[in-house]
């Protein structure tokens, strides 16, 4: 009996987990903007923070918004430019920056993606990140590294050495419907920040 | 008013049901997530996570703390009992934490949960792998939480729900072991957990079509018709640029190039199935037709994009939705192959 009850309240909760979670995780800042000046939003905000610290203590995360609206009319990329003690440059790209002209058959690498997409990428987050010095600094610092030793590795014998790093955004526009299928646009890169090689931001 | 919508209901949650769709589920899904985090997390665990590697431990910070999040990687922050057994400013903790730091660690604890993982699929101690792998899955995805998707959050849940179920009733190390001892196996398992893990498969594809049409409307909109006119799904363009896009495409568009029209087609028709999924699944005589469309689906979204095993995921849970029949029979054939 004692079990049937726990049962019973186990399901109960997670069904008002469920039925909250996912409108909430939808996150609309319009209907946020419209909900916070209801009689009812500090209960809300309550059931919120309950729900939200079940999901993630259980990794019940929702939040489902794959190839959600608008889907991408470009594509950002890493690039890093290496700067040597004789004054000449050199360029790594990322290994998910495949020419898009080119016939590529894309297997794997969607950790990597993931990573420079949502933060290498973003100049927001760089910046937000290197105001307040927070931890999440550090992956652009792994990442310069990671670049720096790409580099090395693709090059074991050239006796330059790397004295700083540029972090750019490659930006691709890809054709509209009504253009031929190779007509990408590419704009100058930009600068998203100018590291030490040992990844410290300058 | 009628007594039988209560009833139904009731048994629905109640009465108990054949195991044969929980373990089609539990051996897919186990198979699944071992060769997703053997080729997504296995294959770059030294570039990651190794020395100097590219999600570094420290990076972390306290968001892991500040959120509920636990990561046994690091330490036991977040594990009741555990986080009272060792302090965070302990001598353990802190071993812990600088352990985290170290290839060898985390190889170690990769190897436990894909054990975990395979003890799960097959069977054996199932509850117990089972919430060893669902513990190591949370651990993993926290400590590389920039490189997430939708699959990994998936798989998290459906081990989680598994934990609850008797999902090593039937086509199991544990069912064959207590039938060599002479002990009876059953014959029918509690429901709810596997009422619970539809009904969040049946929210996923629901709330994933409403954010479909709930947002994404141009701003600079002139009129309502003129933000309707210009939204990626209502006006067919959606799968277009998906398929342009060169961050995930699996080959160039221009290699496979699909005609507008058929873009358009099969962007209202993902509207259609994923908002229809939730009333279109109840109903038996739509149930089949919709699961066959929702493999094709998937199978659609895997040829064209490189968004790693979230296909192969999603595609597990379907065994959650078939006729027990249905699901011995595929069993019967996995077993012969």
């Amino acid at each position: 009996m004692r079990r049937d009850a726990a049962v019973f309240l186990f399901v109960c909760w997670n069904l008002v987990f469920l039925a909250l979670r996912n409108p909430l995780d939808l996150g609309s800042e319009a209907w946020e903007r419209w909900a916070s000046r209801r009689w009812w939003w500090p209960g809300w905000n309550a059931a919120d923070r309950a729900t939200r610290r079940y999901a993630t203590t259980c990794g019940l995360e929702q939040g489902w918004s794959m190839f959600s609206p608008p889907l991408w009319r470009s594509a950002s990329f890493p690039l890093a430019g290496l700067e040597f003690d004789d004054g000449s440059a050199d360029v790594v790209r990322s290994p998910n920056d495949l020419p898009p002209n080119s016939p590529y058959l894309r297997v794997g690498g969607w950790r990597q993606r993931k990573l420079e997409d949502e933060y290498i990428v973003n100049q927001a987050r760089f910046d937000r990140y290197r105001r307040t010095n927070a931890s999440d600094l550090l992956l652009w610092q792994a990442y310069v590294r990671y670049a720096v030793r790409r580099w090395r590795a693709a090059h074991p014998d050239d006796p330059r050495r790397v004295i700083a790093v540029r972090l750019l955004r490659r930006h691709i526009d890809f054709p509209q419907p009504d253009e031929p299928p190779t007509h990408f646009t590419e704009a100058e890169p930009e600068l998203i920040g100018v590291f030490e090689p040992d990844g410290r931001p300058r | 008013m009628s007594a039988a919508p209560v009833r139904r209901l009731w048994a629905f949650w109640t009465e108990p049901i054949d195991p044969a769709p929980l373990a089609l589920f539990r051996i897919l899904l186990g198979l699944t997530v071992f060769l997703s985090a053997l080729t997504g997390v296995g294959a770059r665990l030294a570039l990651d996570l190794g020395a100097d590697g590219l999600v570094p431990a420290a990076a972390l910070g306290s968001w892991p703390r500040d959120t509920g999040r636990f990561c046994l990687l690091v330490g036991p922050g977040g594990v009741p009992l555990l986080e009272d057994c060792f302090p965070p400013d302990g001598a353990v903790a802190r071993t812990w934490a600088e352990l985290g730091e170290r290839l060898w660690f985390n190889a170690v604890l990769f190897a436990v949960w894909m054990a975990a993982v395979l003890g799960m699929t097959v069977g054996l101690w199932t509850r117990t792998t089972t919430v060893a792998a669902w513990a190591l899955a949370c651990s993993f995805q926290t400590r590389l939480w920039p490189m997430n998707n939708g699959g990994d959050a998936l798989y998290r849940i459906g081990l989680f729900y598994l934990i609850f179920s008797r999902a090593g009733a039937a086509w199991s190390a544990d069912a064959w072991l207590r039938r060599r001892r002479g002990l009876p196996t059953p014959e029918r398992v509690p429901p709810w957990p596997m009422r619970l893990l539809q009904i969040q498969l049946v929210l996923v594809y629901l709330f994933s079509g409403v954010a479909k049409v709930a947002g994404g409307y141009p701003e600079d909109a002139a009129s309502v018709w003129d933000a309707v006119r210009r939204h990626d799904y209502w006006n067919g363009t959606a799968v277009y640029w998906l398929l342009n896009d060169a961050t995930l495409n699996r080959v160039p568009y221009r290699l496979a190039p699909v005609p507008l029209a058929v873009c358009r087609l099969l962007s209202w028709a993902t509207l259609v199935f994923e908002l229809g999924f939730p009333w279109l699944v109840l109903w038996r005589r739509t149930r089949p037709w919709l699961l066959l469309g929702g493999l094709g689906f998937h199978l659609g979204i895997l040829l064209a994009t490189e968004v790693g095993w979230f296909s192969p995921v999603m595609m597990c849970w379907y065994a959650l939705f078939v006729r027990p029949s249905t699901a011995t029979g595929i069993l019967q054939r996995l077993a012969r192959w």
